[in-house]
């Protein structure tokens, strides 16, 4: 017995040390390509395909995503508060469940696609008038009608802050019924709102059905009209989506999609690495090296509506004056910052609106870029009120600590010191609310719809976080709000932008770029204006 | 002895008063809470929908308002519902709770395998060069960080070979093999060494001469006689690692993605889900207290002695209290 326990601890430690120094050794392996990656649970598919894709392609039954640290802790929204729906949960919702209409890549030709409306118009932005679909079904067996979405409006309203009702159903007053296949949408307190249509497409314009619901209140929300059933979910684990054999459209093309939350990014990579699945959302930018140049690959990316603004505390002496504020973005070198950022996969903003503002409504294509110049960052510095104090930067987004000391030199540049706090996302509401720091580094979805000029400068909005607060602007976007002249709003909203333009309280720094994984073959994503992804028509092509 | 299990077990009540009220303490004085989360995941929300929401979670409330609410649910076995999943904290622990203890009991079994054949070879070998090897593989085992070697685990076997799945539990057998392994190495390295240090003792006690003189074979002697006496220190050693491991190997479920109690109670914090965090704390040191307990109880087993001190003391004595066993 000695002799083999002897001879086992010698295995043990030899091994011990002989990994210690593997792991320890540097540098990266690229996969093996002539192994690549396969699935256990693929299998052939004589589902039609669609798009450009050929119809004696072979597609995978099942696809095997693993899902980035956006977790999932409900597919429900209706659920109150919401918190627990992540992006991921409104990547499942697309799938699930139909909306009046559907939201399209922003630069589409058209504005928005059909959905379970076939026909939509308003002619004055309060009276929104829609000819639904026929003949659909929800997956529990009940057809679709007119009184399907009157109850999914009333239902949201008795539920507190939940995403559909904050997102969606809180700008409608009122939904006629016309007919059983057409209704008439008002708006709240008949204001013109001319953002109703992309409230109605985004991922929470869910229309669910008042059955499923009432007859099970834990999982009835999961009954929508899409493509997809949800036929497994454990919170923050994996759910299960099958394809719905009756959808109203053209059925998709992979009859199982298996989601799994995988919270650490290097497991995600080795995962998809290894072919324990097929597509891999949101992979770090250190680990992107190991697909960059691999043929069993596909990096798929995408510039979100995600930015990283730069907001001054507009309560502050020193973030208050012009002056400084113009020093300070002056001297910001934004392509160093997106460098430092997130590498190759960001891109510095180069205006002020987020990337796909250049689709948005009543752009004022006027306003000034603000470029990186030392010189006139000096000249603005010497002229504002700055005397050497130490200016905080709180930074509230998760892997800004490799840009924000970046930042903080290029200010240190121009002679400008700077502490930088580094803040939990739970904790960044509360920060800024309290009104500590000089300048907060933010991750928000920022464009510059007029619907989202209300949430950043009004106020009370609570997402200004420079705490702006200019009765001007405030008039002007309530007058804007409600009036029914299109030149004339269009001409509002464009003086709006002109103003903040001119005191710059908030600044985008870079814009995000996802980034998404797939094993050779895989396609058919298409993304939306909100930034999700329309996974209806995914696919894995084998061979 | 039973009264004694039973006073134990009532010892719990105190713990849990006590912890669940730091852990509340701890968490209100966190900069954000659950409506705050909310606001970063949703811009358009209202500020009217914020204090709807603050006053739904009682969050307009002071803090000690909340806690006694709270702690009368918990009276009556309610642990709450989470912010988060929408789901009673206890459904969602009772799902992860099984695989935690997958892992820990398997990180047991393989620790105890190696490190008490390792630690009697060592003890019998004293000062040789296997004595000198286990003592490494103990230093390396105690420093190495768990997360380290997970990391390590990964890169070898998963990444360079791709023998092992990176993560999860969708792969049977074999996705137990890497997070077992990490679960057993501190337990491994610590147990070898308390078994090590214990045999070292007992191996030099008279009895033992005495037994080798009458001609008892010395794998009896070691097996039989040594060893059993060795083993009090063993089961402290062992019963505290199962329960670090299941209080939750938050490193480890981490890393591997392992749908546990650790990364439950983890993505709690960080969602500022209240009832899940607590839930979690206390079922968590609930169960590390009855482990503490089996391992009392165990030593009555293990060594007669301590059985019938117990015995002796109550009848002679029956007003002392109990008598708790010496751990070393």
């Amino acid at each position: 017995m000695s002799k083999r326990i002897y001879f086992f601890m010698s295995i043990v430690l030899v091994f011990a040390i002989l990994f210690s120094l593997a792991g320890c050794a540097g540098g990266t392996k690229t996969p093996d390509s002539s192994n690549p990656p396969t699935s256990p649970t693929t299998g052939t598919s004589s589902a039609a395909p669609t798009g450009d894709t050929g119809s004696s392609k072979h597609y995978a039954e099942e696809i095997d995503i693993l899902s980035d640290g956006n977790v999932a802790a409900v597919i429900d929204p209706f659920v109150v508060g919401g918190s627990g729906n992540g992006p991921a949960s409104a990547w499942a919702l697309i799938m699930t469940h139909d909306r009046l209409i559907q939201s399209v890549p922003p630069e589409a030709d058209v504005d928005f696609k059909p959905g379970l409306a076939v026909e939509w118009s308003t002619d004055d932005y309060i009276h929104f008038h829609f000819k639904l679909r026929e003949g659909v079904t929800f997956h529990n067996g009940e057809p679709f009608s007119a009184d399907d979405v009157i109850w999914t409006y009333e239902y949201a309203k008795t539920r507190t802050a939940c995403p559909a009702l904050n997102n969606v159903w809180t700008y409608v007053g009122a939904i006629n019924k016309i007919n059983d296949y057409e209704i008439e949408i008002v708006t709240k307190d008949e204001i013109v709102n001319p953002d109703l249509f992309v409230s109605l497409s985004g991922p929470y314009g869910v229309i669910a059905n008042e059955k499923a619901i009432t007859e099970d209140p834990d999982k009835g929300h999961y009954i929508g009209t899409g493509p997809f059933m949800l036929t497994e979910f454990v919170s923050q684990n994996y759910w299960t989506l099958e394809r719905y054999d009756n959808f109203w459209g053209e059925p998709a093309i992979t009859r199982k999609l298996n989601w799994r939350y995988i919270p650490e990014v290097a497991n995600r990579a080795t995962m998809l690495l290894n072919g324990e699945a097929q597509l891999c959302m949101a992979i770090g930018v250190e680990d992107m090296e190991l697909f960059e140049d691999n043929p069993d690959f596909t990096i798929f990316t995408r510039i979100l509506n995600n930015c990283n603004p730069i907001a001054f505390n507009m309560t502050k002496p020193i973030t208050s004056d012009y002056n400084f504020r113009m020093a300070v973005l002056h001297a910001i070198d934004k392509e160093e910052f997106a460098i430092a950022y997130k590498g190759k996969y960001c891109e510095p903003a180069i205006d002020m609106y987020g990337f796909w503002a250049r689709y948005a409504s009543y752009r004022n294509t006027d306003i000034e870029r603000i470029d990186y110049d030392l010189e006139k960052a000096k000249e603005y510095l010497a002229k504002s009120s700055y005397n050497g104090e130490v200016i905080e930067i709180a930074a509230a987004t998760v892997g800004m600590q490799n840009a924000v000391p970046v930042l903080q030199q290029q200010l240190e540049a121009i002679g400008v010191k700077t502490e930088i706090k580094l803040l939990e996302m739970a904790a960044t509401p509360e920060y800024i609310a309290n009104n500590k720091s000089e300048i907060f580094l933010i991750t928000a979805p920022m464009n510059f719809m007029p619907s989202n000029i209300r949430n950043w400068f009004l106020p009370d909005a609570p997402s200004n976080s420079a705490h702006y607060n200019n009765p001007k602007v405030t008039e002007l976007i309530k007058q804007a709000t409600v009036e029914p002249d299109d030149a004339k709003r269009e001409a509002l909203w464009k003086e709006v932008q002109q103003i903040i333009a001119e005191e710059r309280p908030y600044e985008h720094l870079v814009w995000f770029m996802e980034t998404i994984v797939g094993a050779k073959g895989m396609g058919g994503f298409e993304w939306c204006e909100d930034c999700y992804y329309n996974m209806r028509y995914i696919y894995y092509e084998i061979d | 002895m039973g009264r004694y299990v039973i006073k134990r077990i009532l010892a719990i009540i105190p713990v849990v008063i006590l912890v669940s009220f730091i852990v509340y303490t701890l968490i209100d004085l966190a900069p954000g809470d659950i409506v705050d989360t909310m606001l970063n995941q949703a811009t358009d929300i209202t500020t009217e929908e914020l204090e709807k929401l603050r006053s739904y979670y009682d969050l307009d409330k002071p803090m000690i308002y909340r806690y006694g609410k709270y702690m009368l649910n918990l009276l009556r076995g309610d642990l709450g519902i989470s912010y988060t999943s929408n789901e009673p904290v206890w459904d969602t622990f009772l799902y992860r709770l099984p695989n935690t203890l997958k892992l820990s009991l398997l990180g047991l079994v393989i620790g105890v395998a190696v490190a008490i054949p390792l630690g009697i070879n060592s003890a019998k070998r004293a000062g040789g060069i296997s004595d000198n090897l286990t003592t490494v593989f103990v230093v390396i085992g105690i420093s190495m960080p768990v997360f380290w070697l997970a990391l390590l685990l990964l890169q070898w076997f998963s990444l360079k070979l791709g023998w092992l799945p990176a993560g999860g539990m969708n792969h049977g057998i074999r996705s137990y093999i890497l997070p077992a392994i990490c679960s057993s190495l501190m337990l491994m390295a610590s147990a070898t060494r308390q078994t090590r240090s214990s045999m070292l003792e007992v191996l030099r006690a008279d009895y033992l001469r005495t037994a080798r003189a009458k001609g008892v074979p010395e794998k009896v002697v070691i097996n039989k006689h040594a060893f059993k006496n060795a083993l009090i220190p063993i089961i402290t050693v062992v019963g505290t690692a199962l329960s670090f491991s299941l209080a939750g190997s938050v490193a480890i479920e981490q890393v591997f993605s392992w749908p546990g109690v650790g990364r439950m109670a983890v993505e709690a914090v960080s969602m500022r889900d209240t009832p899940t965090v607590l839930g979690t704390v206390i079922l968590t040191s609930t169960f590390y207290v009855l482990i503490q307990i089996l391992v009392d109880i165990a030593y009555g087993f293990v060594d007669p002695r301590i059985k019938s001190r117990y015995v002796s003391k109550k009848r002679k004595k029956p007003g002392n209290k109990m008598p708790i066993p010496e751990k070393t």
